[in-house]
């Protein structure tokens, strides 16, 4: 990611509006939450590490931009309850909220072999973490015209994984609670909707130093012949969905990937 | 006399479907094992299949229907407490993934197969059933993720999904009434098709999921 905001991304698109990221310290989280702040809104990085939160909240704020950083583990209602409360709080309400942190895949396991801690972790971050902040945020997003929810799922969400199974069975879980909330909240006004990305993220960094075969493979796989950039890709996705351009779009996954993955 | 005449099966869950469905199955020629979830933990799952196993003699077919009762009861995201959501959802996925995990070395020993059962809405969404819609996809995936890595085991997984009566929404996906004219009936609708899964004509079928709704929702 570079400092200063890709030019494809609108600048004005967001004004007035403020977005929760979760998960926004590094990866595709920081390149929505950079994406978000470029296009005007206030940006509230929800992080568990606080040490990875801050600095990327200082660089969108050295852009110019507005975003801080408050700590909050997903897993936690509570810490939920607080990020929300302290957001509104801040800028006066609460109109975006994406949901991007994901406790750690764990290594590669059989079904039969996966471990306990990382499947609970799992549920309790990326669904009840779902239910929590959708819950949590709606009396807010309830109030503005506009407001949306966005969860990151992924294409092992659609096609399943062979050796990360339950990785793909909460992503493919966020796109059944997404489906059923844009139909309950779709009366309300209020846009529910997935992005299923690839891109270049630390945990992506630390898999191609493990397998330098794994680069080249994936950029061969991909019709756009490279791995997604978390903010000029991902977040310029996430922009759009945000936005009142997408004011007719609910319910739907939109996976971002270059191509790789060509689903029904 | 059916085909499936000594094929062995489990069917898990509780409730009316999964009464139909040991009822359908055992009328075509299935020697029936019922597996009631008493809590949710892949010992209970292990004992519970091995008891199966002693008294069929082999698992050839695992049919999982379950789902906790609070998943079908109607409530919107709004009014749902914590601990229903973790009932609803958490514990019917969990359920899917401790039953196959305790299922792999019964139908790795059988070369045998393993159906899930989920309602549509996970597919279609459902509100007001926001809970049991995102256990069900969780399911649908689990079930993509065991078959690649199952297929070495000569173990297929496949999902079925049916209309879910219970929403009235579900008869409205489509702007016509549904193509058969009505819900599936477990017993004489999904049971044969469960059959069908665990026939030698399927055996090259693995990862997939059925749409058994009538054809109301077309959008695969």
């Amino acid at each position: 990611m570079t400092d200063v905001a890709h030019p494809a991304l609108p600048p004005q698109l967001l004004i007035g509006r403020t977005a929760i990221v979760t998960g926004g310290g590094q990866g595709v989280g920081e390149g929505i939450a950079r994406a978000l702040a470029a296009a005007g809104a206030n940006v509230v990085i929800a992080a568990r590490r606080v040490e990875t939160g801050e600095p990327a909240a200082q660089a969108i704020r050295d852009r110019g931009h507005r975003a801080i950083c408050m700590p909050c583990d997903v897993a936690s209602r509570a810490d939920i309850e607080r990020t929300v409360a302290d957001t509104v709080a801040e800028f006066g309400a609460l109109d975006i909220v994406v949901h991007n942190a994901v406790s750690a895949v764990g290594p590669v396991a059989e079904v039969q072999d996966g471990s306990d801690e990382v499947w609970e972790g799992l549920l309790h971050t990326a669904l009840r973490a779902s239910f929590n902040l959708a819950q949590v945020s709606l009396p807010h997003l309830g109030e503005r015209d506009g407001s949306t929810l966005i969860l990151l799922t992924s294409p092992a969400g659609i096609e399943g994984s062979a050796d990360r199974a339950t990785y793909g069975a909460v992503k493919a879980g966020q796109r059944g609670f997404a489906k059923s909330l844009a139909r309950e909240w779709g009366p309300l006004g209020i846009r529910v909707n997935c992005i299923g990305p690839v891109a270049m993220t630390p945990a992506m960094a630390r898999a191609y130093e493990a397998n330098p075969q794994l680069e080249a493979r994936i950029n061969a796989r991909t019709p756009l012949g490279r791995i997604g950039d978390p903010e000029a890709d991902i977040g310029a996705v996430a922009v759009f969905l945000a936005s009142d351009m997408a004011r007719y779009v609910t319910g739907q996954t939109l996976i971002v990937d270059g191509g790789g993955f060509l689903g029904l | 006399m059916s085909a499936a005449t000594g094929r062995n099966v489990v069917v898990v869950g509780d409730g009316p479907l999964t009464a139909d469905l040991a009822d359908g199955l055992g009328s075509r020629g299935y020697r029936v094992a019922p597996l009631a979830v008493r809590e949710v933990s892949r010992a209970m799952f292990t004992d519970a299949l091995q008891r199966a196993h002693d008294e069929l003699g082999s698992i050839d077919l695992i049919v999982h229907a379950h789902a906790h009762p609070l998943a079908a009861r109607a409530g919107t995201i709004a009014d749902l407490a914590e601990r229903d959501w973790i009932d609803a959802c958490e514990s019917t996925l969990d359920a899917a993934y401790r039953l196959g995990q305790a299922a792999h070395p019964f139908l790795a020993a059988s070369h045998g197969h393993l159906v899930f059962l989920v309602p549509t809405i996970g597919l279609t969404g459902a509100a007001g059933y926001a809970a049991f819609a995102t256990a069900a996809e969780g399911i649908r995936a689990l079930a993509k993720g065991m078959a690649k890595t199952w297929g070495h085991d000569h173990i297929t997984v496949n999902t079925i999904a049916y209309a879910f009566a219970a929403d009235p929404a579900t008869t409205r996906m489509s702007l016509v009434p549904p193509a058969l004219g009505r819900l599936p009936i477990a017993e004489t609708d999904i049971a044969p098709v469960i059959a069908l899964f665990d026939s030698p004509d399927a055996h090259f079928v693995t990862g997939a999921t059925l749409v058994l709704d009538g054809g109301i929702w077309t959008a695969l």
